[in-house]
């Protein structure tokens, strides 16, 4: 038997078979040389389109490098690994607990023109600013409500308890996202702040998301589900995102957005600084300014159905619009709503614990 | 089993797989963004819409860009490493069966974390549609290996002995011998790569850089029920580019010689 | 090193399996170790202290970890009842490929493989819209006058998770079974059947033990990916499909608990080895696999 004996043309190919693998895997993983257009954003996705940041385009002619992300704990998850954009995008109350890590640096807001034209309720939130500095710009910010189908249901006074009527029992959806869940359980119950270290006001909101549970056709983890869900009535009314509410009323479905006496719920977005940045700071500075330009938020209103945190981004939006969206008095709206003020590490992990319980039927 | 029945089972099991999928057409071209009963009317609008998006049409060739070098490369390091589990005498096989399966036991978000923090944190590495294509290849390596093994085991060692008896050189048999016969195992392999590799989401999100793949994308898509024809416009895409695949090597084949089946032995 | 390429076959079956296992040390075992390691620290907040100590364990199997081992339970009945399925229908299908085909065999390979390419995410989808309320089965029935209102158990739960993953998973179970029953020659089976072997004689005597091998990979090669998987759950499972999965994503994104989901992981993967030990066992004590390599 010969298997002893090879010759050099297969000692050859095989050492040729693993030098290519070999350098092919080399290859791949050498370190690639650094995007050309120096500047990296994280940001959400549909928030990589141009018309967000037009400015921007004109100064520098060509688009910033976007990593786009649906999942903002994904997101950090990948700062956490070692991937580091220069401007980030994020849920406001997610602020406070990740300042302390140094991640990000307060902007300096004298570098940005157009800053003076930010509402100042947005701008002076707690969760946004700290200690005088501005950690995060707003930029979109919006209100949540509850929504609902006129002709499948009739609702006699409208409030966040509709979302606990048994009357309604299986056409109710509820969103899983933690701030909104236990948004809307201290709204229903009347509580001005939940989200402190009181294990009275957490039991009681406890208890109050575990009752919606058996009410419930489902938790929804994106809005394309709830909009399928109430087109074809199996779900009948729910805590949806604006946007729901206006596909679902373009396409000619006959739906409510609720004023509940209780007051809508807000949410807002900050834009922050990464510290450990590749990239060029002044054309961060132009990307943030391009974003909080009045053009950039007269298109997100009218297209995405969010508000804006520039105060002129309103000016020629088209009334009906603005009224859809609670926007003809962008101040009042924001001063009215519910929003999270402040979001301690402990709080915060306490209630994404007890939320992941309950929607696992723990 | 008889033939006939299972002619008729085979046809059936072919409608389960397709009908699901076959719904993708007709929501692509109803005229309706709510993707549900009853169908309002014809339109070709998602088509439209789905051409001019280009960050869609991106995310596309960055997930075939990979998926190709992913399949060559995982099939080629399951091969040698089937031919060194299944022929050679070293020892701890067990072992590194064990350690061949582990990716596939790992649960591909822990994965991404940590090879993300290997990658980016410990190496520095750029991340980019070549630390995806890395990724995967590890991924896919059980695929391969487990499929290349499962055709080596018990395999008839007589031929190739017969041939290295008649004077062949172990290349020359490897060539002539185990390579066709290992050549269904080997497109089995490419195959099944092909497809880990371009539905993967999670490694994809953690491991790339700037250039989204395409579940990516169409995860992300999901948050805008407007898009959700024009994602379904383009499924009906890959998919007719799928079939016309098939047709394609059934025509190859038929124009090769009578009764000879194609290159790949099959 | 030339001299000892020539003399020795185990030098040779190194060198062939080296950039193999290169690459699964470098990408699996360090970052597998680094997870163990973590699965030892805990996390408050966004700081990790790196004391080991097996609190983390502890939870595990303690009354406040109770969910944690439902899921795990769950996610493995699901997993299993997925795999199962699955094999029992691709089995006939890669037995029919295998020796009822004559001329087409790559056609209908292609045929089974093909309608994968398409995104995994696009063919839970394509069951989203067979299962759901608006969806075809429901406006079918209602259609043929055989229920009023959409059944609404067909979404949201185990079956639609189990139903999704078997039908997606499925090449995966044929590709393995056809390659392994492939290479057993008909003449061996007109031997058992000219012998007077009944067709279940057949089967049992002769063709499960060939196809063993092919079994078992499509076995683990549908069992083991699923118990991770947490984006068919999600999307069609309700709060009743939640597997395991769901839990460890939500430790390591939204609960900032790393080590607690780290030794989730672990415990998972340990689970699924122990089965699948299990499952081998079985399967060599059955008689049914007799491995000669």
């Amino acid at each position: 038997m010969n298997t002893n004996r090879m010759n050099r043309r297969q000692l050859l190919a095989r050492a040729s078979a693993l030098g290519l693998v070999s350098v092919g895997a080399g290859g791949l993983l050498r370190p690639a040389r650094a995007q050309g257009t120096g500047l990296t954003v994280m940001d959400w996705t549909g928030y990589e389109v141009p018309e967000l940041f037009q400015p921007y385009i004109e100064k520098h002619g060509a688009a910033p490098d976007i990593t786009i992300f649906s999942d903002l704990e994904e997101a950090w998850q990948k700062i956490a690994g070692g991937f580091r954009p220069d401007i980030m995008h994020a849920d406001h109350w997610q602020i406070p607990a990740r300042r302390d890590t140094g991640m990000f640096e307060p902007w300096d807001t004298a570098r940005l023109p157009n800053f003076a034209d930010l509402m100042p309720d947005l701008v002076n939130l707690p969760t946004l600013q700290h200690e005088g500095n501005q950690y995060g710009i707003p930029a979109d910010w919006g209100i949540n409500s509850v929504c609902y189908r006129t002709d499948l249901i009739t609702v006699e006074e409208e409030s966040w308890n509709t979302l606990w009527d048994p009357a309604f029992t299986g056409k109710i959806a509820q969103t899983g996202q933690m701030d909104n869940m236990v948004g809307s359980a201290a709204l229903a119950l009347g509580i001005e702040n939940p989200f402190v270290n009181d294990p009275e006001i957490m039991k009681a909101i406890e208890a109050k998301m575990t009752e919606q549970r058996a009410l419930l056709r489902f938790y929804w983890t994106d809005p394309t589900q709830l909009s399928q869900a109430m087109a074809t009535g199996e779900v009948a009314i729910a805590f949806a995102w604006p946007s729901v509410y206006k596909e679902l009323k373009a396409q000619g479905v006959p739906v409510k957005y609720m004023r509940p006496k209780e007051g809508v719920m807000g949410w807002a977005q900050g834009m922050l600084l990464m510290k450990d940045r590749d990239g060029n700071t002044q054309k961060a500075y132009d990307f943030m300014n391009a974003w909080i330009a009045a053009s950039t938020g007269r298109w997100l209103i009218e297209n995405y159905g969010y508000g804006h945190a520039n105060v002129k981004a309103v000016d020629g939006v088209a009334p009906e619009i603005l009224a859809d969206l609670m926007l003809e008095d962008p101040t009042k709206t924001l001063q009215s709503s519910f929003f999270i003020r402040d979001m301690p590490q402990d709080v915060q992990t306490a209630y994404v614990a007890m939320v992941e319980r309950i929607k696992a039927g723990g | 089993m008889s033939g006939r029945s299972l002619s008729l089972y085979a046809v059936l099991y072919l409608v389960f797989i397709y009908a699901p999928i076959l719904l993708l057409p007709v929501f692509s071209f109803n005229d309706n963004i709510f993707v549900t009963f009853p169908l309002k009317g014809f339109t070709t609008d998602w088509y439209a819409e789905m051409a001019a998006n280009a960050p869609l049409g991106k995310a596309l060739r960055s997930s075939l860009i990979i998926v190709g070098p992913v399949a060559l490369i995982s099939t080629s390091l399951g091969l040698m490493a089937a031919l060194a589990l299944g022929r050679s005498p070293i020892r701890f096989k067990a072992v590194i069966i064990g350690l061949l399966m582990l990716p596939l036991v790992v649960p591909t978000l822990v994965l991404g974390v940590s090879l993300l923090t290997l990658l980016r944190g410990v190496l520095g590495v750029q991340l980019s549609l070549a630390t995806v294509a890395a990724g995967h290849v590890l991924l896919c390596l059980p695929y391969s290996v487990v499929i290349l093994l499962a055709r080596l085991d018990g395999f008839d060692r007589s031929l190739e002995e017969a041939s290295l008896d008649l004077g062949q050189s172990a290349f020359a048999t490897f060539r002539r011998i185990t390579l066709p016969l290992m050549m269904p195992a080997i497109v089995a392999s490419l195959l099944l790569c092909s497809v880990v590799s371009f539905d993967e989401f999670l490694l994809a999100f953690f491991l790339s850089g700037a250039d989204a793949t395409l579940p990516l994308y169409i995860w992300g898509s999901l948050r805008f029920p407007a898009k959700l024809p024009s994602t379904l416009a383009l499924g009906t895409c890959l998919l007719v580019f799928s079939v016309c695949i098939v047709v394609l090597a059934e025509w190859v084949r038929r124009r090769g010689a009578p009764g000879s089946t194609a290159a790949t032995g099959l | 090193m030339i001299g000892l390429w020539h003399r020795s076959p185990a030098f040779r079956g190194w060198v062939l399996i080296a950039p193999t296992l290169l690459i699964l040390t470098v990408m699996l075992v360090i970052p597998l170790g680094m997870l163990v390691a973590q699965s030892f620290w805990t996390q408050t907040g966004l700081t990790i202290d790196r004391t080991p100590g097996l609190q983390n364990y502890a939870l595990l199997v303690a009354p406040e970890g109770a969910i944690y081992r439902t899921l795990l339970v769950k996610s493995l009945w699901i997993s299993f009842a997925s795999a199962f399925v699955v094999l029992l229908f691709a089995f006939p299908v890669a037995y029919f490929i295998a020796f009822h085909v004559k001329r087409s065999k790559l056609t209908w390979i292609l045929l089974v493989t093909v309608p994968f390419w398409i995104s995994y995410l696009l063919r839970i989808f394509s069951w989203k819209i067979v299962l759901g309320f608006g969806g075809a089965l429901n406006s079918g029935l209602i259609y043929l006058g055989l229920i009023d209102a959409p059944i609404e158990a067909l979404m949201y739960n185990q079956a639609a998770v189990i139903l999704t993953l078997a039908h997606s998973w499925s090449a995966f179970a044929v590709l393995p079974i056809y390659v392994s029953l492939q290479k057993i020659e008909p003449q061996v089976l007109e031997a058992a059947f000219d012998l007077g072997d009944s067709a279940l004689q057949r089967l049992r005597r002769v063709i499960l033990p060939l196809a063993m091998p092919g079994l078992l990979a499509a076995f683990l090669l549908v069992f083991v990916p699923t118990m991770g998987d947490y984006i068919t759950p999600s999307l069609v499972g309700g709060t009743d499909g939640v597997m395991v999965g769901n839990a460890i994503a939500t430790l390591f994104g939204k609960q900032n608990d790393a080590p607690l989901g780290a030794a989730l992981a672990v415990a998972t993967m340990g689970a699924v080895a122990v089965l699948v030990g299990l499952i081998l066992v079985a399967a060599r004590a059955s008689g049914l696999w007799r491995n000669r390599s």
